[in-house]
């Protein structure tokens, strides 16, 4: 897939990943490339731009911890996230389904 | 842990061109240097070399201006908490701790019975103020929440904080 067909759809993937538990942002690429097999390579530049906007709207929170000598950043889905996902999946299965009727009727 | 060059090399550029407040860049450095780490680490695992995992990780990771560029953008328009705003939430609960003080205060000095006319009139005020600043707490809480995702209710997240505080003080 092209990376800018990822455009516009990268924070709900990321807060899907993060429904699955709390994760560092590597940990999140690599889970959103796996559950797609291989298929959404996320531009890996705009992954933490991504983070930080939900997390500055309140969808993520992030902590720190320290391991192996190094601090790294954790984010979790936030209560609103969880909502602000549930939204962005019933809006995804209109919009597909939308598609799929004008693509179905094109071939 | 000791750096690999080309992730020194790497760093260096990004914060040359990262132009953000320092705490921000700081974490966001982090950040990315974390990532380079992982993502080689998850490439040697694959089997290749420290060296093939650096540079199949820094072209995932894309050129380092654009990577700072994306950034910066989002500083642009990322919600001011850098400011006073920051502070706020924890007054709230300060001002509902006084507000509770003021009720335990006011009911004492009622079921001690024995006060003047005057006296009552004094002790109903102060319980009368307690229960003002406990509900503009609980307003003012809500509205800064609310501001920290719509700038619109900052004003309304100041009148509260503000009336709360002016009450609290002169119970």
């Amino acid at each position: 897939m092209r990376p800018d067909q990822l455009r516009g759809h990268l924070g709900m993937l990321l807060l899907a990943a993060l429904a699955s538990g709390p994760a560092h942002g590597y940990a999140l690429s690599a889970e959103i490339r796996r559950r797609s097999d291989g298929l959404l390579a996320i531009v890996e530049g705009s992954l933490y731009p991504a983070l930080h906007r939900l997390e500055a709207a309140g969808l993520v929170a992030s902590s720190t911890e320290t391991a192996d000598g190094r601090r790294r950043r954790r984010y979790k889905l936030t209560a609103d996230g969880k909502a602000a996902l549930d939204e962005e999946i019933r809006s995804w299965e209109i919009f597909k389904g939308c598609v799929d009727r004008v693509l179905e009727e094109t071939a | 842990m000791s750096r690999d060059e080309p992730i020194e090399a790497y760093m260096r550029s990004v914060r040359s061109s990262l132009h953000l407040p320092k705490k921000q860049r700081l974490r966001v450095l982090e950040e990315i240097e974390n990532h380079l780490n992982d993502g080689a680490a998850d490439h040697m695992r694959l089997g290749t070399t420290r060296n093939q995992a650096i540079t199949l990780v820094i072209d995932e990771l894309g050129p380092p201006d654009e990577v700072a560029a994306g950034f910066i953008e989002q500083g642009a328009r990322a919600p001011d908490r850098t400011g006073p705003m920051r502070w706020l939430p924890m007054l709230a609960p300060l001002f509902l701790l006084v507000s509770a003080l003021g009720l335990l205060v006011s009911s004492l000095t009622w079921y001690s019975g024995g006060l003047t006319t005057g006296e009552q009139i004094v002790q109903r005020t102060y319980a009368l103020r307690a229960l003002i600043t406990g509900t503009l707490s609980c307003a003012a809480y809500l509205s800064i929440r609310r501001a920290h995702r719509d700038k619109a209710w900052r004003w309304a997240a100041w009148f509260c904080t503000g009336c709360a505080v002016a009450v609290a003080l002169a119970t």
